[in-house]
């Protein structure tokens, strides 16, 4: 067990990395998840890992969670070495990831959670009272059951976020918990997990997401991960902070064919990112510049390739800026490249 | 890992691989599958020794009662390979929980175990409808005689040999589930290949003597040879069998198939857990 020394004595981080590295076997050539990633996140906290798809999050929980070794490097949680020590490690987590089958889908919402409660080695006693405090805090009581099979995309994510706390873990991992969820139900888990952890004063959280506004909401600090690099770490607003001397312009233009990518490597342009609507033919345009006056050049451009200008207006840094400063590019050019190589 | 979680997670897996054998039907479709299954198997074997003794002109009750017993009790390899073979499949393709059964206290191990045990419950009843219908079918629908003293079973060693096998199976399952951990390419017909093997030089139709050499040295190997062997011997009690020999080579070749089977689910589940393969999905 590892231990750190702090002014509240002899404790563990909740969860520590140590140049983590990991490789998989491409098709081609060997493919670098994750680049000697080093963090760590203290009791009690709410972590988010912000990144695009294929940033390297769901490799790092994957390990975290003692799913999958690292190819060098050390990780704990707990305190515990997750390669040398995952029975003890599984002893003091959960794992809630978005989108999946929360379990079987022939067996009805209790049953299912009845099931996981036997595994975790819960009383029975206990195992009915968490189940039926869990199903009613999330609402889905009514559908207790109900077979998993015919529930909604947003009622099987709160029977997995139920399963997922079923053995009162310590430390929680969610893998995009709220992917595929409207927006009433994402907000919702959002709030349950939140009041969750406060509640478990030391329930620490470790969130990934591409949902910039999740990240911005829930986490008391946030990692920003690119190609398995960790780029940034800190509180969202301090990361935010850091922008205030830039200019951030957001634009509207008319036509789907707008291309901004004439801004890359432009003098004074920090990063831009796009996208586009079909629907509506229009394509949205944000970009950091050092100076105002900076933008001025890009429009003149812009009136080049013969598109409207619809909306022009000045924003305040969100944690995307945050992502196009370090990177120079959006998450949805990013999710590009990505699926491009 | 404490007893009671072990125990809980058994319980559990038993309950759940019940619920997934019997979803696909209502109760009295799956009630005609769950009895016609074995008896069908049974009556394949006894019209093949029909036809043997039409061609022959000689009926032969002991030829019979070796095959009637040697292939109810095969009932238990079909059933724990079935089962142990397709479980890895089933949970981490089709139900996608295996990554959450793997990482409870409960263990992957004991769950395993769990489902396997299931498929013993069901191996037991089709056991005893076998024999019971066996004999109904047999001695007094097509007039062979099933030369059973059913009050002068051995029970107490019939149950000690039924123990042993049952963990021999469970052993070789566990060396199937560990290939199915690291391929998803061969898990519909590893069940028919083992059971086939085993079938084949086991003893279950015909004398392993009958075997060419090579083939009783891969028939002496295993422990399902033994298991039969004494099976036989409980029901018939033939007179120069030499009980206790045969234990012990069962017990040998037990603790040589746990080594083996534990050592390759081992290592499968390192492999699984330094390719990624715990939660890898697949497509079709």
């Amino acid at each position: 067990m590892r231990f750190l020394v702090s002014a509240r004595g002899l404790m563990p981080h909740a969860v520590e990395t140590q140049n983590v590295v990991r490789v998989f076997k491409g098709n081609h050539k060997p493919v670098k998840a994750l680049d000697k990633v080093s963090i760590t996140i203290e009791e009690g906290e709410i972590f988010g890992l912000l990144g695009p798809n294929g940033a390297g999050k769901t490799t790092l929980i994957k390990i975290l969670t003692t799913l999958l070794l690292p190819t060098s490097g050390e990780a704990y949680v707990g305190g515990f070495n997750v390669a040398k020590e995952a029975h003890k490690v599984r002893q003091v987590i959960s794992l809630v990831s978005g989108g999946e089958t929360p379990g079987y889908g022939i067996l009805s919402a209790n049953e299912n959670l009845w099931f996981f409660s036997q595994l975790y080695g819960l009383p029975s006693s206990t195992a009915k009272a968490e189940i039926k405090r869990l199903m009613a805090d999330l609402e889905f009581d009514e559908y207790a059951k109900t077979r998993m099979s015919k529930l909604s995309t947003g009622y099987k994510q709160r029977l997995n976020l139920a399963r997922g706390l079923l053995n009162n873990p310590t430390i929680l991992f969610l893998d995009e918990p709220t992917l595929g969820l409207d927006v009433l139900t994402s907000k919702n888990m959002r709030s349950y997990i939140v009041d969750w952890a406060k509640r478990e004063k030391k329930g620490t959280v470790l969130l990934t997401t591409h949902y910039m506004a999740e990240a911005d909401e829930m986490c008391d600090r946030v990692a920003i991960i690119d190609r398995g690099r960790i780029l940034a770490c800190d509180s969202p607003l301090r990361l935010k902070q850091n922008l205030k001397e830039n200019v951030i312009i957001k634009a509207e233009v008319s036509s789907v064919q707008a291309d901004f990518s004439f801004v890359e490597g432009m003098k004074g342009v920090i990063g831009y990112s796009q996208t586009r609507s079909i629907q509506t033919d229009t394509t949205s345009f944000k970009v950091m510049v050092t100076e105002e006056r900076i933008f001025s050049n890009i429009m003149s451009k812009l009136e080049e390739q013969n598109v409207k200008i619809l909306s022009v207006n000045k924003a305040e840094p969100t944690l995307e800026d945050v992502y196009i400063s370090l990177v120079g590019r959006g998450f949805e050019q990013e999710e590009g490249a990505a699926h491009e190589t | 890992m404490a007893i009671g979680t072990i125990l809980r997670t058994i319980k559990q897996a038993v309950w759940l691989g019940w619920k997934v054998e019997t979803n696909w039907a209502d109760p009295v479709v799956f009630a005609i599958y769950y009895l016609i299954k074995p008896v069908a198997g049974l009556l394949i074997v006894g019209f093949i020794f029909l036809i043997g003794s039409v061609v022959s002109g000689a009926v032969n009750p002991e030829l019979f009662m070796f095959l009637f017993i040697g292939n109810s009790f095969f009932i238990y390899v079909v059933q724990i390979m079935m089962t142990m073979t397709m479980l890895i499949h089933e949970d981490r393709a089709h139900y996608e929980v295996l990554k959450h059964i793997y990482l409870t206290p409960g263990s992957l191990q004991w769950y395993i175990v769990g489902r396997a045990l299931n498929g013993v419950m069901n191996a037991s009843v089709s056991l005893l409808l076998t024999l019971g219908l066996g004999v109904a079918v047999f001695q007094y629908g097509l007039g062979i005689p099933i030369q059973i003293d059913w009050l002068n079973i051995d029970f107490g060693l019939l149950s000690l040999t039924l123990l042993l096998g049952i963990v021999c199976f469970m052993a070789i399952g566990f060396i199937l589930c560990g290939i199915n951990i690291m391929t998803s390419k061969v898990q519909f017909m590893l069940n028919e290949y083992v059971s086939g093997t085993l079938y084949l030089f086991g003893g279950v139709v015909f004398l392993p003597e009958l075997l060419p050499q090579w083939g009783q040295h891969i028939s002496n190997a295993l422990p399902i040879t033994y298991f039969l062997r004494i099976v036989r011997f409980s029901f018939l009690h033939q007179g120069s069998f030499d009980v206790q020999m045969n234990l012990l080579y069962l017990v040998a070749t037990m603790i040589a198939t746990i080594l083996v089977g534990l050592a390759v689910f081992k290592v499968a589940m390192f492999k699984a857990r330094r390719d990624g393969l715990i939660d890898k999905k697949e497509e079709y």
